[in-house]
């Protein structure tokens, strides 16, 4: 959720090593990161920080498993609860486009108090956190039990029409307006 | 919807463990006064025996660098040399050391053990290292109830809960292995971290 941005980060892990000539911080073993509702589950996280000053991140599951992400999202008050889940053999963070890709059996969900609303499964989702964009690729390396063809497949529940709340327009919630040009601050 | 996943990378790497493997290069110097002071001193036991053969009682050590500035000082309540071990043992010692760069090293523990050529130092109950920010970054502390020091290869480990701490970002471990020269840090069992955004660790991407 939007409060989210200046809480601070927890890190569990097993072990943890940085290498300031590569620039590198590589937690292993059981890694949680959280922060305000952000909750990342992964066999190692990798955090580099490249020439350019941006962080670039990745986050591997253990064989056979799946690194997972959970997020709270910003709802009008009163309205239910909503989390985005995402799910994949691999996830990567890109700080320079702000924008987070699930490779390899990836999964995106949007649950509404628990409940399944949307959800887009294949090999590559990414999901530009700026303009709340996500696109899904198919390919066999993202058959999965429940989509074995790999092939792309969203599913996207109408929103109900709310009775009082106005209807969202799209299943996704507001697009954000992206940062007007001008100078920058 | 806008948990902005920059903001958290870009706390996660900006705080930044080598700035604690300085704090090994402090203590070089520090050893070669107290073993240059110690031999001075009367001799009063046989050698190689487990009993101190020299004592040095509320003593303090200071180094001076080429300019005559004031480098380091070392206190202590009580300094006994073992000559069974070649070892000193010191009482409560207490570091101060300033470094070129005006960088300040302190240091503190219940009770300190350095072998004769300072190539190790080890810091018993309560070991406290603090090194002094730089560049508007708040001071970095290390707490242990054991650290043990290789100040020529610029090492500090310790094989027990050790907390490091700069600011409000604080990273513990069971173990731990910081090494200067190569510029590597690591922790094992039980790392935890958290890093407080903004208070302790300037962003430092464009």
């Amino acid at each position: 959720a939007q409060t989210d941005r200046n809480q601070p980060i927890h890190i569990e892990a097993d072990a943890m090593r940085y290498d300031d000539v590569h620039q590198t911080s590589v937690f292993t073993g059981n890694v949680v990161v959280t922060k305000g509702s952000l909750v990342l589950r992964a066999a190692t996280v990798d955090v580099r920080q490249a020439p350019d000053g941006y962080q670039y991140a990745t986050a591997l599951a253990a064989p056979g498993q799946l690194a997972t992400f959970q997020r709270q999202l910003d709802v009008a008050p009163g309205q239910p609860a909503q989390t985005l889940d995402g799910a994949a053999q691999r996830i990567e963070y890109d700080g320079k486009t702000d924008v987070v890709t699930l490779r390899g059996q990836a999964m995106l969900s949007r649950l509404i108090d628990g409940r399944l609303m949307d959800r887009s499964q294949g090999n590559v989702i990414a999901y530009n956190q700026i303009t709340d964009v996500f696109t899904v690729e198919g390919g066999a390396a993202g058959a999965t039990a429940t989509n074995p063809g790999g092939r792309v497949r969203v599913m996207l529940t109408p929103q109900p029409p709310a009775s009082s709340a106005p209807a969202a327009p799209k299943s996704p919630p507001a697009l954000k307006v992206a940062p007007k040009l001008g100078t920058q601050p | 919807m806008h948990m902005n996943m920059r903001q958290l990378w870009l706390r996660l790497s900006a705080w930044s463990p080598i700035v604690l493997l300085a704090l090994a290069a402090a203590f070089s110097w520090w050893v070669a006064q107290v073993v240059m002071r110690a031999e001075q001193g009367p001799k009063i036991g046989p050698a190689h025996s487990a009993l101190p053969d020299y004592m040095l009682h509320e003593f303090s050590a200071a180094s001076y660098n080429a300019q005559g500035q004031l480098g380091a000082v070392l206190q202590g309540t009580q300094m006994d040399h073992r000559p069974d071990t070649d070892t000193f043992e010191i009482t409560a010692p207490q570091l101060r050391a300033v470094s070129p760069q005006g960088i300040v090293t302190t240091a503190s523990a219940q009770r300190g053990l350095a072998n004769k050529d300072g190539s190790n130092i080890q810091l018993f109950g309560h070991a406290v290292v603090e090194r002094s920010g730089t560049g508007g970054q708040p001071p970095l502390i290390v707490r242990g109830d054991f650290l043990n020091i290789f100040p020529q290869q610029q090492i500090i480990q310790s094989n027990q809960p050790t907390v490091v701490q700069q600011g409000q970002t604080v990273f513990s471990a069971n173990t731990v292995d910081f090494n200067a020269i190569a510029g590597t840090a690591s922790m094992q069992g039980r790392v935890k971290a958290v890093i407080v955004p903004g208070a302790s660790t300037q962003a430092n991407s464009p």
